[in-house]
């Protein structure tokens, strides 16, 4: 039991007990009670308990507002209600369709590495840029390292992803890392054990499923596929896992728990998961290889649409291997590919509904990744842009699915041919021109490419609305936010705190005496009390506007906050007289720097108010703008915190 | 695009309450509404903007509306001012 014990109790009862409560989880600032019957919540009483900022209605669930202390307060609240932290969890997972719960599981595993993502993204793209226009060649150490750069990140993909796919499903997070690094130990992958080696044997021969077995695992076959790059599978074995875990916890004594509860769980998951999924991934690519091979048959345009449609989810299941046998067998025996290739309008349907959502969103964080991400997606790098972007907002990626379907659709009614193997985005279109150097196929490809961005990107500009991300409650992305002012903890969301610059009692908004200020009409934030009359920089930025009147200064911090604190109430009138200003407009400012000095006896007898509102203007740019629930502040100490 | 002049009487100016309301006002609309001052301009909907003009009692602004609603804009921005400032 924590300090927030009375709180927590207090909550619970005026919410109906604890028989009334179905269940309940915590976002950034709010409890969220899943009630049987909200009638019997006293509403009344809950807003005006102290450490309760308000009660919100919304979607089935009944939200307490705490703050940003809202972790402790729910820790505490858990026990009451008997629910446990891992039952929680599990709650946590969204409801709605097994479509949107399993985007916002991978959506979630991704978020950790968005950033780090798009980074190496970009160094990868580059560097095929840079080999492209002849600035080195690709044999050179520097690619050699920049390309390391570039990919190591997405060679080793299943290590990042294991590790924060435990902490989704309550492993140990170091075991899923493990499992990570194991399920990309390369003298296990399918292309290490296939090389150079004869197969012992092979299963359903004469069959399509046929398939060369290169080693067994104590006399069981092992299919064997390359890991490395893979997301899907390491989510499995780590979720395998995770139940495994649970199991052995139970049944191994608490004195050796430490040693065998790994061990057990490492040796019964990884070879299930390899055993399984080895098998499992290259059936359902072949017969979806074999598939769109039998509808070209009869429609090429058919199956260049299905290609285009299914890749990116495909690619996500690593489902897409099944082609490159195709793929490759095409170019050598036909000298040219025409099968797999209509996947190629996808690498730019993804792109441009990422410009789209460039020019769209209003996140900060997303507008920040989605440059880069559009760029190294036209060259062919566009991981970062689904995971990061197109799968979380759901409809991004279902418009960029079908624009490259459409794109796919022109390139197989066209016979639209790659002739060499090699390059990515738009470094492969040299491999487009024909053999005997007529252009008219990479005509194709290029209209094909110009056509399908065009789709995309008007599809997103029309269709994508900012909310539609995340109408789900449960979306972890936090673009328009599932309600105004609430965020999942695991979505896209970013803490600014604001300083108090003034040392003295932190006040509600709502309870100053200036309805202009009160009512949140000019934005939302604190107000302080002072206790000493001097004004600091609650954060670095720069003053974008100093009042000639000297009662008011607004700031832009280097962060995106526009900040107004007003020193006083309605002491415009003073006209200056008790201020004295220390910096200029235009001044840039360091956090916790001397901004201006005011005359606190001096505006109080002239009977005003010293009430000093500081308000976050643009508060609409945010998911959530909480002032502190301390009772007093030091110069520099937390009084608002954004939620973005 | 319409405009129209308008001289302020509220004798603080456009300062933070009626900026607020001000600005509240314009953002209800589509078109773009323009504040300018002796030559500066400011964006209505932008409170730090609309502040940092310091429009005070006396001085004329022209306010030009610029969009898809400019008529409703035009008429609501019209009395908002006649009304407020």
């Amino acid at each position: 039991m924590g300090k927030y014990e009375k709180l927590a109790h207090d909550i619970v009862s005026n919410v109906g007990g604890k028989s009334n409560v179905i269940s309940l989880t915590h976002c950034i600032t709010r409890l969220r009670f899943k009630l049987r019957d909200e009638s019997m919540a006293n509403d009344d009483v809950l807003k005006n308990m102290d450490g309760v900022v308000t009660v919100m209605k919304s979607g089935g669930q009944y939200q307490v507002v705490i703050g940003n202390h809202v972790p402790d307060v729910y820790a505490d609240v858990l026990p009451l209600i008997g629910q446990e932290e891992g039952a929680a969890q599990t709650e946590e997972a969204p409801s709605g369709s097994l479509f949107n719960r399993f985007i916002d599981i991978i959506s979630g595993i991704f978020q950790p590495i968005l950033g780090i993502m798009a980074a190496c993204g970009m160094v990868k793209g580059l560097n095929a840029l840079f080999v492209a226009i002849g600035l080195y060649s690709d044999t050179c150490g520097g690619y050699l390292i920049l390309n390391a750069i570039g990919d190591g990140l997405f060679n080793f993909l299943p290590l990042f992803l294991g590790y924060t796919a435990a902490k989704k499903f309550n492993l140990k997070p170091m075991i899923g890392l493990v499992i990570g690094a194991i399920m990309c130990y390369p003298s296990i992958q399918g292309s290490a054990l296939s090389a150079g080696s004869e197969a012992l044997y092979t299963l359903f021969e004469g069959t399509m499923f046929e398939s060369a077995v290169y080693t067994n695992f104590f006399g069981i076959p092992l299919i064997a596929m390359d890991y490395t790059g893979t997301v899907i599978p390491v989510i499995f074995v780590v979720y395998f896992a995770s139940k495994c875990e649970k199991f052995f916890k139970k049944f191994i004594p608490d004195l050796v728990k430490f040693f065998f509860v790994p061990m057990l769980t490492l040796l019964v998951a990884i070879p299930a998961g390899l055993l399984l999924i080895g098998p499992l991934a290259s059936f359902a690519s072949t017969l979806i290889a074999e598939a769109v091979m039998t509808v070209r048959n009869f429609s090429p345009m058919l199956a260049g649409a299905i290609v285009g449609l299914t890749w990116q989810i495909l690619v996500i299941f690593g489902l897409h291997w099944g082609f490159i046998p195709v793929y490759i067998n095409n170019i050598m025996t036909n000298g040219y590919d025409n099968v797999m290739m209509p996947f190629f309008a996808c690498t730019f349907a993804t792109s441009a509904v990422v410009l789209a959502i460039f020019f769209k969103t209003k996140n900060r964080q997303m507008k920040e990744m989605a440059l880069p991400n559009f760029i190294s997606g036209i060259f062919g790098v566009t991981e970062p842009a689904i995971y990061g972007i197109l799968l979380p907002l759901k409809k991004p990626f279902i418009i960029s699915c079908i624009a490259g379907g459409i794109g796919g659709g022109f390139y197989g009614a066209f016979n639209f041919r790659k002739f060499m193997m090699g390059g990515m985005g738009i470094f492969e279109f040299p491999a487009m021109i024909e053999p005997d150097g007529s252009m008219g196929n990479l005509l194709v490809a290029i209209s094909g490419v110009i056509l399908t961005m065009i789709i995309a990107f008007a599809a997103t500009m029309v269709l994508y609305r900012e909310e539609d991300g995340t109408e789900d409650a449960s979306v972890s992305v936090s673009a328009g936010s599932d309600e105004p002012g609430c965020a999942k903890p695991d979505g896209i969301v970013r803490k600014i705190e604001i300083a108090s610059p003034i040392k003295g009692k932190i006040l509600k908004l709502e309870t100053i005496h200036d309805d202009a200020f009160a009512s949140g009409a000019l934005g939302m934030g604190a107000a302080v009390l002072p206790e000493k009359g001097e004004v600091y920089a609650p954060a670095d930025g720069v003053i974008t506007t100093l009042f000639p009147t000297l009662h008011a200064i607004g700031m832009e911090t280097d962060e995106g906050a526009e900040l107004l604190i007003h020193i006083g109430l309605d002491t415009v009138q003073l006209e200056g007289k008790g201020f004295e200003a220390v910096i200029h407009q235009g001044d840039r400012v360091k956090k916790g720097q001397l901004m201006v000095k005011f005359d606190m006896n001096f505006i109080k007898a002239q009977g005003y108010c010293l009430e000093t509102p500081v308000i976050v203007v643009n508060t609409d740019d945010y998911l959530e703008v909480a002032g502190s629930m301390e009772q007093n502040v030091a110069v520099g100490g937390k009084l608002i915190t954004i939620v973005k | 695009m319409q405009k129209f002049e308008y001289t302020v009487k509220d004798e603080v100016g456009i300062h933070a309450r009626p900026a607020g309301l001000l600005v509240k006002e314009a953002k209800k609309f589509q078109s773009k509404v323009m504040i300018t001052k002796e030559g500066k301009s400011a964006d209505a909907s932008k409170l730090m903007a609309v502040m940092g003009l310091g429009v005070k009692c006396g001085q004329t602004v022209e306010v030009s509306v610029e969009g898809d609603d400019e008529a409703e804009a035009f008429e609501a921005m019209k009395s908002f001012f006649e009304t407020n400032l």
